[in-house]
């Protein structure tokens, strides 16, 4: 039998179990735990692992299997994504570029779902220009001591583990001075604060760092190697959760079910944008991460995206704004999201500029 | 990564432009296209995907689309075209076909409930001039010259492999249109630079490239994964996608791309004339909408 074969009679025989994660679930605590709970039993049974390389835990296989995975889910409409999208955000770059020995335990506690992962990129100075970002790692004995402050850092607040890109050259470096580490939350020092967001959730937080001790092992490649990192992290964001982002989308865009005429632009959209993950996906399989193209399959997740919830405020009337009644919550929580989908992860202008810049090759913008 | 493979494109590029030119059946028997209808292994898809996207690059034509829409019709097509659409009038039935209709052994006429067959020298010319007659153009025909067929008028499944030929040269047509565009954008100087040096500029075509990526993805999972809804989709994408990124295009070239002397024009006219056969892009997005389609997630494994 196939991957997706043996997976699909296993999610059919095991509804009954399955179904505390599929229940409609009002708030953001629920569905948090239902993911949980839902990405326990995928360990236990094997399938979480399925799709990544022995070296770090995983059963082999490729990218592939894991959007095969994604698909199956959403098709016995079980939750994707969630805090759990960084198991295709920073996951995949973390598995190429750490060693093994450091990787594999935070990657198995994000695969069982109990010990999530956050990115820490951003910072209060460092949004779009990311490479001007401040906070230091310096060495000291035979490990490194972090001072500064991230911010937008998306699930911290719920997170075990943050992947920080910090500053171990100069300022004047820009991106070349940056490294990667792996940094445990609960270690002295760091405090983290969410930031309750316009939707209603708290996603987002600010991660403090206050001469916080890392070990040696703590740091991902090496020295200075940290902006490569960062890119393959950002191109992940862009294809390969894109892909699993897709998935969601398609569901809610179905239950939606919408029978008017400019439904039909949000299924175009949703078919192109299927066609362009999936062969980001494919390429991620194959062992390439996407480089500056990655920015293509995020324009089209950015129109995609607000265009659905365009329609679903405007099919669903004013009641989705003004009443909480049954899932007109759940929607206008996805409504407020999708206006920031064109700012995470590198703005739509950034992405115009990376394409214009990289792909069509007219090189750096020159400043008037 | 290119699409179509690129050694297909050019085999295809240069069967187009035979001196004299054979871009008729003999291109198609040349690329074999009529061993591939069925598009089952990458080489065929490939020959397939190559001919389509070659047409709109280089703004040739080929019986390839009419031929594909007898396909749909007859069992045993040889080299039959059929038409795109038809309408009556008195005791003619107005079509609107290929030029290479009349080159071919049969024509298939496809009337809004019915199909008939006829020979193609009783086609007439009806003159008046379509956006560009290379793609269609209208023809008479003597209504007692057509003789019925026991054959279902072609449905959306029949539809499958016309829509995805015409999208593949929609995508053709204005990715060149729009590589045009990119390198008029590096050359062309205004205010002591080149324009490409304008943010503005930049996320304009920054755009333009997003709307054809998405467009040549999307022609190339069709192709692998061909159904009747995603040629739908395709066709419906095609048209919106090659509509806009022509305009892009259109925008970066401003009064030079807008002379009847600059190609940028026939460009469009491809991509509008495809279109408007088998399903505009608006009616089509319409369709769906009112169905409430939701695209089939694509396979991956």
């Amino acid at each position: 039998m196939t991957f997706r074969a043996e997976l699909r009679s296993w999610l059919d025989a095991n509804t009954e179990e399955l179904e505390p994660c599929r229940a409609p679930l009002r708030t953001f605590d629920e569905r948090l735990t239902a993911l949980r709970r839902l990405q326990a039993h995928l360990w236990d049974a094997g399938w979480a692992s399925q799709g990544w390389p022995t070296a770090v835990g995983g059963l082999g296989g490729t990218a592939v299997d894991r959007a095969v995975l994604y698909d199956e889910l959403t098709r016995h409409r079980l939750p994707v994504g969630g805090p759990l999208e960084h198991v295709e955000i920073l996951a995949p770059p973390m598995v190429v570029h750490g060693d093994p020995d450091v990787v594999r335990g935070p990657l198995r506690s994000l695969l069982d779902g109990t010990g999530l992962w956050c990115q820490g990129f951003s910072e209060p100075d460092a949004g779009s220009d990311l490479a001007a970002l401040r906070t230091r790692a310096e060495p000291l004995g035979d490990g490194f001591r972090v001072n500064g402050a991230k911010i937008w850092t998306s699930w911290a607040g719920v997170a075990k583990w943050c992947v920080l890109l910090a500053r171990t050259g100069t300022l004047e470096e820009r991106h070349r001075g940056l490294s990667v580490f792996f940094v445990d939350l609960d270690t002295p020092g760091v405090t983290v604060m969410p930031i309750r967001q316009a939707n209603g959730t708290d996603e987002l937080a600010e991660v403090h760092f206050d001469d916080v001790l890392l070990d040696r092992g703590a740091l991902v490649g090496r020295i200075g190697g940290g902006w490569q990192i960062a890119m393959d992290i950002l191109a992940c964001e862009r294809t390969s959760f894109a892909w699993l982002r897709h998935l969601h989308l398609r569901e809610r865009f179905a239950s939606l079910s919408a029978h008017v005429d400019r439904a039909g632009e949000t299924a175009v959209d949703l078919f192109a944008l299927g066609c362009t993950t999936a062969a980001s996906v494919r390429r991620l399989a194959r062992g390439t991460f996407a480089g500056p193209e990655a920015a293509i399959c995020k324009v089209a997740l950015t129109t995609t995206e607000q265009r659905l919830f365009d329609l679903a405020l405007e099919t669903a009337g004013p009641e989705l704004l003004l009443d909480d009644r049954g899932d007109l919550a759940r929607w206008r929580e996805d409504y407020l999201f999708s206006r920031i989908v064109s700012v995470y992860g590198g703005t739509r202008q950034m992405q115009l500029s990376t394409l214009s810049r990289f792909v069509l090759g007219f090189g750096p913008e020159p400043v008037s | 990564m290119t699409f179509p493979d690129e050694v297909f494109l050019a085999a295809a590029t240069a069967a187009l432009d035979l001196d004299p030119p054979g871009w008729d059946w003999d291109v198609l028997d040349s690329l074999e296209l009529w061993s591939c209808t069925g598009l089952g292994d990458e080489d065929e898809r490939a020959g397939f995907a190559a001919l389509f996207v070659a047409q709109g690059e280089t703004l040739r034509s080929t019986a390839g689309l009419s031929a594909l829409m007898a396909q749909a019709v007859l069992t045993h097509p040889g080299r039959a075209a059929a038409t795109y659409g038809a309408r009556s009038d008195g005791h003619d039935i107005v079509v609107h076909a290929a030029p290479e209709v009349v080159h071919a052994d049969l024509a298939v006429i496809l009337l809004p409930d019915s199909v008939g067959t006829a020979d193609p020298a009783a086609l007439r010319p009806a003159g008046g001039a379509s956006i560009d007659p290379a793609v269609v153009s209208t023809w008479r025909i003597d209504r007692c010259d057509v003789t019925p067929i026991e054959a279902p008028s072609p449905d959306d499944a029949a539809l499958t492999l016309p829509r995805l030929a015409a999208a593949l040269e929609m995508l053709g047509a204005a990715r060149r249109g729009f590589e045009l565009a990119c390198t008029y954008a590096a050359d062309r100087r205004q205010f002591g630079r080149p324009i490409s040096d304008f943010q503005a500029v930049r996320h304009l075509l920054a755009e333009g490239l997003v709307h054809v990526r998405l467009l040549a993805d999307a022609c190339a999972l069709t192709l692998e994964q061909p159904t009747t809804d995603r040629a739908i989709l395709l066709k419906a994408l095609a048209g919106r996608n090659g509509r806009a990124a022509l305009q892009v295009a259109q925008q970066v070239f401003g009064g030079i791309g807008f002379t009847a002397e600059h190609v940028l024009h026939r460009h469009q006219a491809r991509v509008l004339a495809l279109d408007a056969v088998l399903g505009t892009s608006a009616q089509l997005t319409r369709q769906l909408g009112l169905a409430g389609a939701v695209p089939s997630t694509p396979r991956l494994d």
